[in-house]
């Protein structure tokens, strides 16, 4: 992993083609893990789903271990990850339903898990899109928060913002996604 | 959108407004935004905005992250597992998540920890390898080993290891600011149950500091004792896998990396790095891969150069054949260092080290030639940095000194700066005491770190300035800028280390303590003659109140000191104040002195009042100012002049009231808010106006009690609280019959 960390202390330097190099660099081998487990038949195994994603969490906790300025940065990689695991994976289920792109694939179905909002993941992912060409700092929030699953605090640390400003532009980013989202 | 395409600043005004309105109570918004918004366009994209947060929920509220853990969690918490039932979670790892769980007999309730453990049929093969190995691991009983239960396989077919559950708290945290001794003895508990373990053959594989919890009790106990091989023997590593997913790479040992065959020795390295970072409170490697030596502890942590160092770089030996040659061998070593016998342990000669470096290379031969252009491309590259960390410890000092003795000074003066000032100087500290480990011999680097220890000491609480009311910290922080201070030739600056320290025992009462740090910083002093009519006035406080002799001389010095110095008039003014104050404190409480006392008090205001208008944004000068207020009304009390004193303390009230507002966490403003109070309190009192005086009584009372809740060790505000309590006894006196009753107040 010294290359990983190498390109870790590149990106905080202030090197943006090391965040470009790392994605890349970790990218290949988190998302064959994530694909072999969202795919594989079910075995009657409850924990089976949600166990693929935590091995994908294993690996990043290994990297909490790295440094304490790293960590951010890592995380930071690791939502950029989920987010398009998430999404490929959704594309994938999509192409494969009858029905193709109009079949919504929900955040419940996707992950397996009981979520208190059914939304479509790919949908999702395309209003991010849009929002980050208006408010570009809102969609790294949603980023690192919902996909990175970072605190505010820890948020504010990764991009270099007071908390409560995290907190704000949080607040109006969830607006917005939630209009984008409920437009049919 | 219908927007078209909408400018930035379109998008920008949106935003504000959207953060402006989202705060309000919905039926105010639309007057709001017909307030503040012409643009239509812009409002109508607010308001639908607006719309969707309203709705919004809990959209998006938790991360997907938290959705699988809930998820996972829910669906087992409250399962019963064999004769267990899931209670809730304890955290989760790379091989499964672990709960806390009781049996639920009818006789007796036992809690234990379940780990259950992913992988489908490698997870059936784990269990069956338990069932092969539960006599030994289950028979391992150590008052310092948590202890392997049971076993088995849900009815999901989900494999599971019951273990004795521990509340407890990891090692390395458990010691944090623990002292050495105390850490080492806790340490050799650990030694004893992994020797213990290694007599029945058993080899823990994965001691880490997660896993060794100690108990409120400090019982140090270590867990997972031999699942770390279980599951190595029966899990598959998946091809793009590495090998770290069975162990923690930072404490396991290089055999155990390079994949060759493990034994005690292996327990031995894990325990050495574990010993590494209980004793420095850091990893030996940081961000590199263990397969080189780990620096000595003594670099991070000085006091353990020596025995501790040989004793940790001996277990941590690359080559295990060099390490200690079991537990029991490393626990004997750590005695003999606690008992003060030589240890067994030596720090390799230059030869012994070349020899022992060809060993190695011969040791691990298919590294040879890697290991060989790893050294090549270390050594260029420490060349390299050595350059640049010359230069870098110039740029780190630079800007902390730049934030200890500019940034801070010049926010110093703003109302409500006291949290920032404290952050401010405890983060450059923290890059001086980085660099002054460097740099021993370095004068001016000690001065400035002497300097910034005065600094975080004078935020923590210097007395009568702004401060956090920390007088333990402060003394602790003076104590390091005297530690340094003695070592480094420049008498003024060890003189106002001294009197800082004078200051802060005064505070705590110790007013011999005070006098004799005043005084031997009266001797330091030289040439700066504002610090010495400082000093003489310290001192004349000293003796005053802590009765050992009259300290008008003193005090007296302290103004002829002044008359002949020339510095800047607001600092002479303030100085000259200082001296008039305490005079007239003095003569106030002598007998038939009370017009001499009001003519020092009178001057005093006078130098204050011209100092405050010299710098009017300058909070410490108006603080003053209304501090002389209140001082003089007290000699107007004494002299039964409670109007004069009404007018007075009315005055300064406000003043400490804006200041106070101003800046919340500043305790020093409490006191003055106390002080004033006080004075108002007995002015009344004079009147006999019961109710006005009972109420600035309870003001005071208020105040102090928040004050010595903050600061425990504050003894001065306790003392100064059976005053109050008198004041209240007697405003409550001369109230009975009222609904109010005196045991309110009674100390507790």
């Amino acid at each position: 992993m010294s290359e990983v960390t190498r390109l870790l202390r590149d990106w905080s330097a202030g090197n943006p083609e090391a965040r470009d190099e790392l994605l890349e660099l970790v990218y290949d081998p988190l998302h064959a893990i994530a694909s072999r487990h969202l795919n594989r038949e079910r075995e009657g195994h409850t924990l089976e789903p949600a166990a693929l994603v935590h091995e994908l969490y294993v690996r990043f906790a290994e990297q909490r271990r790295v440094n304490w300025d790293n960590r951010a940065h890592f995380f930071a990689v690791a939502a950029q990850v989920m987010r398009r695991i998430l999404v490929d994976h959704a594309r994938r289920k999509k192409s494969e339903k009858r029905g193709g792109a109009f079949a919504p694939i929900t955040i419940s179905a996707e992950l397996d898990v009981a979520a208190p909002e059914a939304f479509d993941v790919v949908a999702l992912d395309f209003a991010v899109d849009e929002l980050a060409k208006i408010y570009p700092q809102q969609a790294r929030i949603i980023e690192l928060r919902f996909y990175g699953g970072m605190t505010i605090d820890e948020t504010a640390d990764a991009l270099g913002i007071s908390a409560a400003t995290v907190s704000r532009e949080w607040t109006m980013a969830r607006a917005w996604l939630r209009r984008a989202l409920s437009i049919p | 959108m219908t927007l078209g395409a909408p400018s930035e600043a379109f998008w920008d005004r949106v935003r504000h407004l959207f953060h402006a309105v989202v705060e309000l109570a919905p039926h105010t918004r639309a007057a709001f935004l017909d307030r503040e918004c012409a643009d239509a366009d812009a409002r109508a994209e607010v308001e639908s905005l607006l719309a969707a947060h309203d709705e919004a929920g809990t959209f998006l509220g938790k991360s997907i992250w938290e959705l699988i853990d809930t998820n996972d969690h829910a669906r087992l918490t409250g399962r019963t597992i064999g004769a267990y039932r899931l209670v809730h979670p304890l955290g989760h790892g790379g091989m499964g998540s672990v709960f806390l769980a009781v049996r639920d007999d009818e006789q007796f309730s036992q809690r234990v920890a379940i780990k259950l453990v992913r992988g489908g049929a490698a997870g059936a093969a784990l269990v069956r390898r338990f069932r092969q190995e539960r006599q030994i691991l289950a028979a391992l009983e150590h008052p310092n080993i948590a202890r392997l239960l049971d076993g088995g396989t849900t009815f999901d077919g989900l494999p599971y290891l019951v273990m004795e559950y521990v509340d407890g708290t990891p090692i390395h945290e458990y010691c944090r600011g623990k002292s050495t001794p105390e850490k080492l003895k806790l340490f050799l508990n650990l030694c004893d149950a992994v020797q213990y373990a290694h007599r029945s053959l058993v080899i823990h594989r994965d001691i880490k500091p997660a896993n060794v919890l100690v108990t409120a009790d400090g019982v140090a106990k270590l867990l997972d004792f031999g699942i770390a091989k279980l599951m190595s023997d029966t899990v598959p590593v998946p091809a793009d896998a590495t090998i770290t997913r069975l162990m923690t790479p930072e404490y396991a040992s290089p055999e155990q990396l390079l994949g060759k065959p493990v034994t005690t020795a292996s327990d031995v390295y894990s325990l050495g790095v574990l010993l590494f970072e209980l004793l420095t409170e850091q990893k030996p490697f940081g961000e590199r891969t263990p397969l080189s030596e780990p620096p000595l502890p003594s670099t991070i942590t000085k006091p353990l150069r020596g025995d501790l160092d040989n004793i940790v770089l001996m277990a941590m030996e690359v080559d295990p054949a060099r390490r200690y040659g079991s537990v029991e061998k490393l626990a004997d070593d750590i005695r003999r260092h606690l008992s003060g016998h030589p240890v067994a342990a030596r720090r390799a000669t230059f030869g012994y080290r070349a020899a022992k470096f060809v060993r190695r290379n011969r040791f691990y031969v298919t590294a040879v030639i890697a290991m060989l252009a790893v050294a090549i491309i270390a050594f260029a590259a420490t060349l390299r940095q050595k350059r640049l960390a010359e230069h870098r410890f110039e740029q780190v000092r630079t800007l902390a000194r730049s934030v200890v003795f500019e940034l801070h000074d010049a926010i110093a003066p703003l109302p409500g700066s006291t949290p920032a000032r404290a952050l401010l100087v405890q983060r450059a500290l923290v890059y001086l005491d980085a660099l002054a480990a460097d740099a021993e011999d370095n004068k001016p680097l000690q001065l400035e770190l002497i300097g910034a220890y005065l600094k975080i000491g004078d935020v923590q609480g210097k007395p009568y300035a702004a401060n956090l009311g920390d007088t333990r910290g402060a003394m602790a922080s003076y104590r390091k800028a005297l530690a340094i201070a003695e070592a480094v030739d420049d008498p003024a600056m060890l003189a106002e280390v001294h009197d800082r320290i004078g200051f802060v025992q005064q505070r705590a009462l110790r007013w011999r303590d005070a006098l004799s740090h005043h005084q031997t910083a009266l001797r330091l002093r030289q040439h700066d003659d504002l610090a010495l009519a400082r000093t003489w006035v310290a001192i004349g406080d000293c003796l005053y109140i802590g009765r050992f002799g009259d300290p008008r001389e003193s005090y007296e010095n302290a103004l002829r000191v002044l008359s002949r110095t020339r510095a800047s008039r607001a600092e002479l003014l303030r100085e000259i104040a200082r001296a008039h104050q305490h005079l007239g404190g003095y003569f106030s409480r002598q007998p038939n002195q009370m017009q001499r006392a009001l003519a020092h008090h009178d001057a005093a205001l006078k130098a204050l009042e011209e100092c405050a208008a010299l710098a009017p944004s300058d909070a410490v000068a108006r603080r003053n100012f209304a501090d002389q207020l209140v001082m003089k009304a007290t000699a107007q009390n004494l002299m039964h002049d409670s109007a004069g004193a009404l007018a007075g303390t009315e005055r300064a009230l406000v003043i400490f009231k804006e200041l106070a507002a101003a800046d919340p966490k500043n305790k020093e403003a409490q006191h003055d808010l106390a002080f004033a109070y006080e004075q108002i309190s007995l002015a009344f009192l004079l009147q006999k106006r019961w109710p006005e005086c009972k109420r600035a009584a309870e003001e005071v009372l208020a105040i102090r009690n928040h004050l010595i809740e903050a600061d425990p060790t504050n003894r001065e505000d306790r003392r100064e609280l059976s005053r109050t309590y008198g004041l209240l006894r007697e405003a409550n006196e001369h109230l009975t019959g009222t609904e109010h009753s005196t045991q309110r107040y009674t100390v507790e």
